[in-house]
């Protein structure tokens, strides 16, 4: 194949980088929205399709007509088995699920090696825990080279802790609704759909009630990249900086220009195929990262309480100190683990205390690091300000915007399992009034776990589900991505001149914290270095313990109406 | 020159031919291979055979026993690497031999470094395991480490220059490097045990207590060397490495006077100037750049040594275009880099790019005089030990250094379409990439002496290092230097 005659290169500056008079019908609606406050209930399946192409394809017409689409062109409601109702539906392939649908397989060769090997073959890049030893060198070659052997992290074997395995994944199903009960309905409705067309639910992860909090307690989702030709709220882009928050489409949806100005590499068919000449399949789509993170609350509360009566009343800078109060001085160290209060606020914009009320929006996001180089304000290796590093980068401050925008992603998470007030769950610690870890949950477990309209009942507070995060971000790349943000910010050990400390909330534990301070930082370790959880092996036993756990995941691509009608016609 | 200095960091490579024999080669693959999963399994360490991390034998299934060559105890050596260069990539009917390459990033002249090589290799001392000859053995005319001066010489006539070379702390010797390492450590666990009382103390006596514990802590260890609760330091800790002086300003003013020269001279010869860069563009509307369809990604057994520690390396090789004039522009281009990573590019960044612990650049000579110029192929040969993924280090290139590395490599074959010698090339970041990953050859053995540490965290430990080695500071010193720590 001549390809350079096949492919010709297109250039950049003929293809836009904004959205502005873009077809939004061709785009999935996930992108714009996470539906947090129209739909707070949401639940993602994870679909294997028939073995027939001809009963696969049959399934994904069904679900074509179901996608909500970027202008609203989509249905408002989904099926049930008694009547329609108002709810939203995304589809996710994997490159498994398009080569079952019988697409081209030099198309599906011309994604990304990532989305071919999978996330479990990304395992030293994300930090997981995987024997790769036999599978690291393996030849990848055909799809199914690419299919087999997929090694297993640890942690994502442990199905009693709530580990999945996605490895075998044809497609993913996003569904949100309005109640849990409505919810239970569509997620019927989807999985009759499934097996009548031959295919299987392999597992499904389903949310909790939407609110702007991670399990952790700490306010989330405020700091969103914005595509460039989107508007966003009018009192947020009209602060000076939020310029610096808007990135070229190109980042986030293949056939448009990103910020490297250029178009990227996109799945396509050869300009002399018979039937789809010179189609590109990867137009208007974007690729979707799952993750279930398991968090683990109360040993966060407890290791910050413990640290907070160690360091209460310790000189910080001239005239401050941790505060004196063991509670007020457990928030004060885990907002410096953080970067953020955990009512959102910054540490650069309220170094001292939380500020009280949560800033508003067009407040929240203003500030940049540039006046604080050694962390004093915000620790160098704190969880947002690795996140986003925003002008930190070193070299000139513009330099440093314009390469933090290269490695943006659109979060759109949800939490699950039990949800707590923080502040009520750390008080009951500091209490140290003997409760068990039971009581302690159910003291401080939010109430109303369902809505008023729901017949479901409200879940047992002290069941002994696990809580956390099923990560989902979007990006064209997710190498620059998704992959870039975990392995170059948040796990790096030396980011930014840091030693050997990964992130201290969502890394791999075992390393401590330093935390910048006058005279001298403060360097958190482990308050329980012999909890019975803790890794025998680990190298530092003072290290921080581990507070998320990975649990699965996998790399989807978010195909155009377009894709998704070539993928049902071939 | 009056610097003492510049004897610290340099750069030996040796290319040397392989013999034509296929159980030699053979051997060699399997001694190298020994080496390497030895170094990425760490078999020497108990607490990675515990987790089962170390590398097994595939027959036996035992760990790897490595008895042939281990790099840490390479006198003074910061980085190296064993390479085979074979030819894959070169036309059928115009291959080139192929190379066993040993890339050393050490102190002092090499002669000298080959000698104490040698020296402990014969040492016969327990535990020593630096056979050179398993390695070397299968070179042509390989003379044998017992041939004393003879060894040396052989190693000098394969040494290729370096046309540039760069280091992240040049001029900081390697026992240096790890000494204030360890002081940092002794610090580091002081300051965590005395925090709440240090805390309280003026700044200017808490260095004071810092740097009475360290002398303590050198003078116990000296006074009971065997007692394991004095150990992580050694006798001469205290001693930092010493900052660049008179000899390395004068050398700074030598070089820029040359530069100032040639760009004079340039303009003297205005009209070969312009004709040589008229030519140049000319030359690069010819040529044939690859063009990527697929999106960038690694081949299986070069990612699958990646990632294990917080450096990596790149071994990457490339013919030059053919013909005189785009060698003679590589070899200016490299000039210039080289002279600016003496004296300008000090403080543990190149253009830019504070991830480099230590590259170089190589013109492998294509020797076949009696061959017509076009046919000779002259090939660039770069070694890089870098921090971090090899996506976020090449992509540095792109976001920081795209018109340096553009300069450098738009000499070489199949290199993104540049104009006027700097732009675009490496600007294109995804074939760029693609560009880089397909040229790039894996290098069996790799070794770093800093598996912990990134550029940054070497040069802050030798700025902490000299700082408690003197004892006033002011009070602007004091405070930059309790950040640090």
């Amino acid at each position: 194949v001549d390809e350079a005659k096949e492919f010709p290169e297109i250039d950049p500056l003929t293809v836009p980088d904004t959205l502005e008079g873009a077809d939004l019908s061709q785009i999935q609606a996930i992108l714009f929205r996470g539906w947090g406050t129209a739909f707070k209930w949401s639940t993602f399946l994870f679909v294997e399709v028939s073995d027939d192409v001809a009963a696969a394809r049959a399934w994904l017409a069904k679900v074509r007509a179901q996608i909500a689409w970027a202008d609203n062109s989509g249905p408002t409601e989904l099926p049930t088995a008694d009547g329609a109702i108002p709810a939203r539906l995304q589809l996710a392939l994997t490159t498994r699920g398009m080569r079952k649908l019988g697409l081209d397989r030099d198309v599906i060769q011309r994604f990304p090696f990532e989305l071919k090997a999978g996330m479990e073959r990304r395992a030293r890049v994300l930090g997981d825990d995987v024997d790769d030893r036999d599978t690291a060198g393996k030849n990848l070659e055909t799809l199914e080279d690419y299919e087999s052997d997929k090694p297993m992290p640890k942690d994502w074997k442990d199905q009693r802790r709530g580990g999945i395995d996605l490895s075998k994944c044809d497609a993913m199903i996003l569904l949100y609704a309005r109640t849990s009960a409505e919810r239970q309905r569509i997620e019927d409705a989807q999985r009759k759909q499934v097996k009548d067309a031959g295919g299987r639910i392999q597992t499904s992860e389903s949310s909790s009630r939407w609110m702007e909090k991670e399990p952790f307690g700490f306010a989330d989702g405020l700091s969103q990249p914005r595509i460039r030709g989107i508007r966003g709220k009018k009192n947020v882009d009209s602060v000076p900086t939020a310029e610096r928050n808007v990135v070229s489409a190109g980042e986030f949806l293949l056939g448009y220009r990103n910020e490297y100005n250029k178009v990227p590499k996109s799945p396509k068919f050869p300009l002399s195929h018979a039937t789809h000449p010179g189609v590109d399949v990867g137009k208007n789509g974007t690729f979707l990262v799952f993750r279930k993170l398991e968090q683990n609350v109360l040993r966060f509360w407890k290791t910050f309480a413990a640290l907070g009566k160690r360091y209460a009343g310790q000189p910080v800078a001239k005239g401050h100190t941790v505060p004196t109060d063991p509670h007020a001085a457990a928030n004060w160290l885990a907002a410096r683990a953080m970067g953020r209060w955990t009512n959102g606020n910054s540490t650069m914009t309220c170094p001292f205390d939380d500020g009280g009320e949560r800033q508003s929006d067009d407040k929240i996001n203003d500030f940049v690091y540039e006046s604080d180089p050694d962390g004093l304000r915000c620790p160098i290796g704190s969880h947002v300000r690795r996140a986003n590093p925003r002008d930190q980068r070193g070299g000139p401050i513009e330099e440093s915007w314009k390469v933090v925008k290269r490695h943006r992603v659109l979060r759109r998470g949800r939490a699950y399992g039990r949800l707590f007030d923080a502040q009520r769950l750390l008080a009951k610690i500091i209490a140290d009034d003997g409760a068990t870890d039971a009581e302690i949950a159910a003291h401080a477990a939010l109430p109303a776990q369902v809505e008023e309209t729901d017949a479901a009942p409200a879940p047992d507070p002290t069941d002994e589900t696990s809580s956390g995060l099923l990560f989902i971000c979007l990006q064209a790349n997710i190498t620059h991505g998704f992959e870039f943000v975990q392995q170059i910010w948040n796990n790096n050990p030396g980011f930014h001149g840091v030693f050997q400390e990964p992130d201290v909330i969502a890394g791999p534990g075992g390393s401590r914290f330093s935390i910048p301070a006058e005279p001298v930082r403060l360097r958190l370790e482990d308050p329980f270095p012999d909890a019975p959880d803790k890794d025998p092996d680990c190298d530092d036993r003072l290290g921080m313990p581990r507070l998320v756990v990975t649990r699965g995941g996998g790399y989807f691509f978010v195909p155009s109406r377009d894709t998704v009608d070539l993928l049902i016609t071939g | 020159l009056f610097d003492p200095t510049t004897y610290a960091s340099r750069a030996l490579t040796i290319a040397a031919e392989l013999v034509k024999n296929d159980e030699a080669v053979n051997g060699l693959d399997l001694v190298l291979e020994t080496i390497h999963d030895d170094l990425v399994g760490d078999n020497n360490s108990e607490k990675k055979q515990k987790k089962g991390t170390s590398i097994l034998d595939a027959t036996t299934k035992q760990p790897v026993v490595n008895d042939i060559f281990r790099p840490h105890q390479l006198p003074d050596t910061h980085f190296m690497r064993f390479v085979v260069v074979t030819d894959e990539r070169g036309p059928v009917d115009n291959k080139l031999p192929w190379l066993l390459v040993w890339e050393s990033n050490h102190d002092g002249p090499p002669v000298e470094y080959l000698r104490a090589c040698q020296t402990k290799a014969l040492s016969g001392e327990d535990g020593v395991h630096l056979d050179f000859d398993r390695v070397f053995g299968a070179c042509v005319a390989y003379p044998g480490l017992k041939s004393g001066e003879r060894w040396i010489d052989w190693m000098m006539d394969h040494a290729v220059r370096a046309e540039a070379f760069y280091s992240g702390y040049r001029g900081v010797p390697k026992t240096r490097v790890d000494a204030a390492q360890r002081v940092h450590a002794v610090l580091r666990t002081y300051l965590d045990e005395h925090r709440a009382r240090l805390a309280k103390m003026p700044r200017r006596e808490v260095h004071a207590e810092l740097r009475a514990h360290l002398a303590e802590r050198v003078k116990q260890r000296v006074a009971h060397p065997d007692d394991p609760m004095f150990f992580g330091l050694e006798p001469d800790d205290l001693e930092p490495a010493i900052e660049r002086g008179l000899g390395f300003q004068l050398r700074k003013f030598a070089t820029y006077t040359m530069i100032a020269c040639a760009v004079v001279l340039a303009i003297a010869l205005l009209p070969v100037t312009v004709a040589a860069i008229a030519y140049l563009r000319y030359r690069e509307t010819k040529d044939q750049p690859e063009t990527a369809v697929r999106a960038v990604h690694g081949l299986p057994d070069l990612i699958a040594v990646e990632d294990r520690i917080v450096q990596n390396q790149l071994t990457h090789l490339v013919d030059l275009k053919p013909g005189r004039f785009r060698y003679v522009v590589q070899r200016i281009v490299l000039l210039a880099i080289d002279q600016l990573a003496r004296v300008t590019f000090v403080h543990g960044e190149l253009g830019g790019i504070s991830s480099i612990h230590f590259a170089r650049w190589v013109i492998l000579h294509d020797r076949r005089e009696d061959l017509p110029s076009h046919r000779r192929r002259h090939r660039l040969l770069f070694f890089s030990n870098y921090d971090f993924s090899w996506d976020s280090y090449l992509g540095e290139f792109v976001d920081r250094a795209s018109g340096g590395l553009t300069a450098v490599w738009s000499n070489t074959e199949g290199y993104p379409r540049t104009k006027w010698l700097i732009n675009e090339g490496a600007d294109d970041e995804e074939t760029f990439k693609q560009w880089a990953r397909t040229r790039q050859i894996a290098s069996q053995v790799w070794w770093s002496g800093v598996r912990y540490s990134s550029v940054e965290n070497v040069n802050n430990d030798i700025a902490i290092h000299r700082g408690i080695a003197r004892d006033h500071l002011t009070p602007d010193q004091l405070e930059r230097w309790l950040l640090r720590l």
